[in-house]
């Protein structure tokens, strides 16, 4: 067994630990707050057999994709354009950074007023929430390709747009990829707080309202382990695409940054 | 100067322009004046809520709130990030466990917090501690382990007690990731605040939003609004100068 | 039935455009009705609308237009309504007394075209163990509401006549479930609810501690009452088409307030969900007919006047309401003439309370 294996098993005896000591302690005593993690377990597969499962994570994840696609779409646009031209950076930028500061949750109850209990006011705000990561890394990463590069290509006689696409793009590509990580995550966080700040929306925080009103804890339990499951997911799928083909060289993570934006 | 001005006006021009869209947006009645109030209503609204003191008061609950689910979250997340980041053992150890944690979403804590705890404020303030204790712990232990094995040889060559190599080494290069760490966390604490008010609360900005909402008031939610978003530019505009000051060898990046 | 969904994104630009036009007379295809939420998240309608809508009598009456009739259905009730009616989203609807005062004083362009039904009842409940005895007990505690429905200004209302403001407690702004889950889980020390505590009570989850159903004179003093109004615009459009729905309404409310026929009323409120011992029960002594009488009387206005003075008085809305500018009684005085003519309630009551239930049956009997 080598010296990682070791440190992987020495990593999993917390949580293994964590989870004895739980089931110790319900098989004692249970109660309305402290559920077995059976009973988590129980009421989890019992959603999914009533099909009720499968119906919230449709609906959340069609809002997380909704949002997403159009909140990195506008946050690559706007970090490229503000990457490049200096003028749209001096007006935009300072603002687009005093916005960011503004808590989105405190958005909520404006678009629920204004754009009505759909499901718009919760895609405007994941799209808000995976808007400002792409945008500060984008921006950054465009920011920090060396002049030197650039003039190699106008020596080369390369159009404005071809510079863009050979010098730039890749060039930034670090950044634009901790911006994508980072919007995923933010944006799957953003669309638990829109689902559990606005009221009865059939998505997957549901299960945490509902335990929450009922004082279920197995559900609240139950919601929290799926949504963080699904959290890890979409992280690890974020970090995954960019190891595909040449995107894997290219986008080798020189920078790193906790910075969510 | 010419640059000064380009630094302060060209922002502020933009700021202007906005406001100069929401009032024509409510001269002409774009949208129905209950809905999108007039500036001019919604800096009356303000006014009067500083006269009546009530804007203090929902403040001073939220802010309240904040400083304690603040200070424990950071604490917490200084401390136990430090331990991991110093020593190899402790990571090992309990990192995955600390791992599997954060990928939860920090707002799916908040049912659990209020079953558990119920709608005052301890519920709150327990929610606020989760939501900052990660950017802490994740900033610090990075930059305790960041911290170049050089500089603690030096110490060693000084022969530096390891409570002093600790406090004059490790803590000033730590730092800058520490402040960063809890610069991120008082703008996710803020959100953690508004948000618990909103699900439940008696007082705070974010119940008067809701408070305001259910009576119709639409003045009190914009306000509401621009006071959280004006206390998030705030606290965010403090640490960055609070870094400036303590690591001025660290110029921010915008 | 849920939200309308894609009629969000619609709502918004309507909305914009409704208020921006001035001649907007295009036919129109639907009518859109709100109603009030249940908590059993039921689309189906009680009392009068509840009658209509099992009898499917405004889709029929407009289905010789090909104009279809919309019901949507609001969780957030009240508070939720008025932001339908602020966007153009509402049409014409039926609510409690403090979301329509608050919506008319709020701004919003809407005429109060038929008065609601009188005497909605409020329960103060605390949790079974506590040892509250008075309403006086709960100063300083924590109390539950859903802020801006009937209920909030019944609350208002009630402790104002023990001495007492809204600010005396600690309140908590929470819809009917959480509040019972609250109440359950010791989060709070009293919810202001609907009358499915009475069942709730019976089962032990909860104690009553106030409640209106025993209609004294301080219960029917302080009861809620309810507003069915048309959006501004809307009427001002289609005129006719709000004549012919007070019509229909007007020929419901003549098809079931019958004293005789309480049996058939009670079943009628059951159709969400409730039970028939608690509408019994919530109906307690009153009288279906002076309750619900849709007619614009000196009983109705003086609720209304005092509904309007409470609210200012506590400080629930900043400018005072001009009835003569919000009530719009051409539309259901017609409706009285052509479909209730007759009929002894459509003479109206005298002030509140003062009715005498036996002279109602009397009277009512064909």
């Amino acid at each position: 067994m080598n010296a990682k294996s070791i440190s992987a098993l020495e990593g999993m005896v917390a949580p293994v630990l964590l989870v004895a000591v739980w089931v110790g302690w319900t098989s004692r005593h249970e109660s309305l707050l402290c559920p077995s993690p059976a009973k988590s377990v129980a009421a989890t597969v019992g959603l999914w057999r009533s099909h009720a499962l499968q119906g919230y994570l449709a609906t959340s994840l069609r809002r997380y994709a909704l949002g997403l696609a159009v909140g990195t779409s506008l946050g690559f646009g706007a970090g490229s354009l503000l990457g490049s031209s200096r003028i749209l950076e001096r007006f935009f930028l300072p603002n687009l950074h005093m916005f960011r500061q503004v808590p989105l949750v405190g958005w909520i109850p404006l678009l629920i007023i204004w754009c009505g209990q759909g499901d718009l006011s919760r895609v405007v705000l994941i799209a808000m929430g995976s808007f400002f990561p792409i945008l500060v890394n984008t921006h950054a990463g465009f920011r920090q390709v060396p002049e030197s590069y650039l003039e190699l290509g106008e020596v080369f006689g390369l159009s404005g747009w071809e510079k863009f696409r050979r010098i730039s793009l890749p060039a930034a590509l670090p950044w634009i990829r901790t911006g994508t990580i980072l919007s995923l995550t933010f944006g799957w966080t953003m669309l638990v707080a829109s689902e559990l700040l606005t009221q009865a929306n059939g998505g997957l925080s549901d299960i945490l309202d509902v335990g929450r009103e009922r004082f279920r804890m197995e559900l609240v339990n139950a919601g929290i382990v799926i949504l963080g499951l699904l959290g890890f997911v979409f992280n690890l799928a974020a970090t995954r695409i960019w190891s595909v083909g040449s995107l894997r060289w290219r986008s080798r993570n020189f920078h790193q940054s906790n910075e969510a934006g | 100067m010419k640059r000064f001005a380009w630094i302060i006006l060209a922002p502020l021009s933009v700021q202007l322009l906005v406001l100069l869209a929401w009032f024509l947006l409510c001269r002409y009645e774009v949208f129905p004046p209950t809905l999108l109030v007039p500036p001019a209503l919604v800096w009356r609204t303000i006014v009067d809520l500083w006269n009546s003191g009530d804007l203090q008061t929902h403040m001073g609950w939220s802010l309240r709130r904040v400083a304690l689910g603040y200070g424990i979250g950071v604490s917490a997340g200084v401390a136990v990030g430090a331990a991991l980041g110093s020593s190899r053992r402790l990571e090992t150890w309990f990192g995955p466990t600390l791992d599997l944690f954060k990928q939860v979403p920090v707002f799916a804590w908040a049912p659990m917090m209020i079953v558990l705890l119920g709608i005052e404020e301890a519920s709150k303030v327990a929610f606020i501690a989760v939501a900052c204790f990660y950017p802490v712990l994740l900033n610090t232990s990075q930059g305790v382990k960041g911290v170049q094995a050089k500089l603690l040889e030096v110490g060693e060559v000084f022969g530096l007690s390891p409570r002093h190599s600790f406090l004059r080494i490790v803590v000033p290069s730590a730092l800058p990731a520490v402040l960063a760490g809890m610069r991120q966390s008082i703008a996710l604490a803020w959100m953690a605040v508004v948000s618990a008010e909103l699900m439940g609360a008696d007082s705070g900005i974010g119940f008067f939003m809701t408070y305001s909402r259910q009576l119709f008031q639409m003045d009190g939610v914009i306000a509401g609004f621009l006071l959280v978003g004006a206390v998030g530019i705030a606290t965010n505009a403090l640490f960055g100068g609070l870094q400036n000051w303590l690591l001025p060898w660290i110029r921010e990046v915008a | 039935m849920t939200f309308p969904t894609t009629r969000s994104v619609l709502t918004v630009v309507v909305g914009a455009l409704a208020t921006a036009s001035t001649a907007g007379d295009a036919p129109t295809k639907e009518i859109r009705l709100g109603v009030v939420g249940n908590p059993f998240d039921k689309p189906v309608a009680t009392g009068i609308l509840g009658y209509a809508q099992e009898h499917r009598l405004f889709e029929t009456e407009f289905a010789k237009d090909g104009i279809a009739v919309e019901w949507d259905f609001y969780k957030g009730t009240g508070p939720a309504i008025n932001e339908g009616l602020a966007n153009g989203g509402i049409d014409i609807t039926s609510y409690g007394d403090l979301p329509g005062i608050l919506g008319r004083s709020g701004g919003i362009d809407t005429r109060l075209i038929v008065p609601g039904s009188v005497g909605q009842n409020i329960y103060v409940a605390v949790p079974p163990n506590s040892t509250v005895k008075s309403l006086l007990e709960l100063k300083g505690k924590r109390i539950g509401y859903l802020k801006g429905t009937y209920l909030h200004l019944s609350w208002v209302r009630l402790v104002r006549g023990l001495g007492l403001s809204e600010q005396d407690f600690k309140v908590f702004n929470l819809s009917q479930t959480e509040g019972v889950a609250a109440l359950q889980g010791g989060q709070i020390d009293a919810y202001v609810g609907v009358n499915t505590f009475l069942e709730l009570a019976d089962r032990g989850g909860a104690r009553i501690l106030y409640a209106t159903n025993t209609r004294d004179a301080k219960a029917r003093e302080i009861e809620g009452f309810g507003v069915v109004v048309a959006s501004g615009r809307f009427l001002r459009e289609h005129p006719d088409l709000v004549q012919r729905w007070v019509n229909v309404y007007v020929r419901a409310a003549a098809a079931t307030l019958d004293e005789n026929r309480r049996d058939e009323w009670i079943k009628l409120g059951t159709r969400p969900g409730y039970t028939e011992e608690q509408i019994r029960r919530d109906l307690g002594d009153g009288s279906i007919v002076e309750m619900n009488a849709p007619v614009f009387d000196e009983r109705y206005f003086s609720k209304l006047r005092e509904g309007i003075k409470a609210s200012l008085d506590a400080g629930l809305i900043r400018r005072d309401i001009d009835l003569s500018q919000w009530v719009d009684r051409s539309f259901l005085d017609k409706a009285l003439r052509t479909e209730a003519s007759g009929l002894p309630w459509a003479k109206g009551f005298p002030v509140a309370g003062k009715s005498d239930r036996k002279a109602i049956v009397a009277g009512a009997r064909p």
